[in-house]
């Protein structure tokens, strides 16, 4: 699926495409897990690669990268709450690297709500909570290796488009 | 969670510079980067950029200047 996609959350069923992109994410590691500029919650995963630009020369990403935007999560390990995303911002550093360089287990999405849930070797929890009244921006954004991005919401809705799409 | 107002003034820039949604995102990298590396700006204390400072800062990213 490499078209440029626009669609609505009208039932659940509406999120069988979404899920044949982020099945793929399963198995894949999660080997950096930071905070990007606004405090966004950014997960960087499988393949390692390069960033296009000179002034990133010699930084590497993810060939997966999912941004939390401004949604609220919590990584829970064992049901246990570690760190929230109202935490301190160095709590949140210290904490949120215990995802780094584990497997995704599982991601999930929820219905209607459109949150994730992402389990890392079993062991660990990420749910991300989007606030349905918030229309401002994405609940979250997943760029895949195929150059594309998945972003859903505000509301229930989502789109699949090339990321070298204009903003 | 993120701070809306600092990735909505992100977004802002990325739009003013065309920006694709790929540089979009990884501007937000390079500008934690730059805080990283002491280059912050004068928003606040934790070196947030003011939005002309986000103006350079995406000259910078793109190599425009």
């Amino acid at each position: 699926m490499t078209t440029n996609l626009t669609k609505q959350v009208k039932e659940v069923t509406d999120l069988a495409q979404i899920k044949n992109i982020t099945n793929k994410i399963v198995g894949e590691i999660c080997w950096r897990a930071n905070l990007s500029y606004g405090s966004e919650l950014v997960l960087h995963i499988g393949a390692k690669v390069p960033y296009s630009q000179k002034s990133m020369a010699g930084k590497i990403k993810g060939a997966w990268i999912l941004g939390a935007q401004a949604t609220s999560w919590r990584l829970e390990e064992n049901t246990k709450i570690i760190v929230t995303s109202s935490d301190e911002i160095e709590k949140i550093k210290e904490n949120i690297s215990l995802i780094e360089n584990t497997t995704i287990t599982q991601f999930d999405i929820g219905f209607p709500d459109l949150g994730i849930t992402m389990t890392f070797n079993e062991k660990y929890k990420l749910i991300l909570m989007p606030d349905v009244n918030d229309y401002d921006l994405p609940y979250w954004e997943l760029f895949t290796p195929e150059q594309m991005v998945l972003k859903v919401g505000a509301g229930a809705i989502w789109s699949y488009v090339s990321s070298s799409s204009l903003v | 969670m993120g701070n809306k107002k600092d990735i909505q003034q992100v977004k802002a820039v990325a739009r003013e510079y065309n920006m694709t949604e790929e540089e979009k995102r990884d501007f937000g990298d390079f500008l934690e980067n730059e805080k990283a590396d002491g280059n912050g700006g004068t928003k606040n204390d934790r070196g947030d950029f003011t939005y002309q400072e986000l103006k350079q800062k995406a000259r910078e990213f793109l190599g425009l200047s």
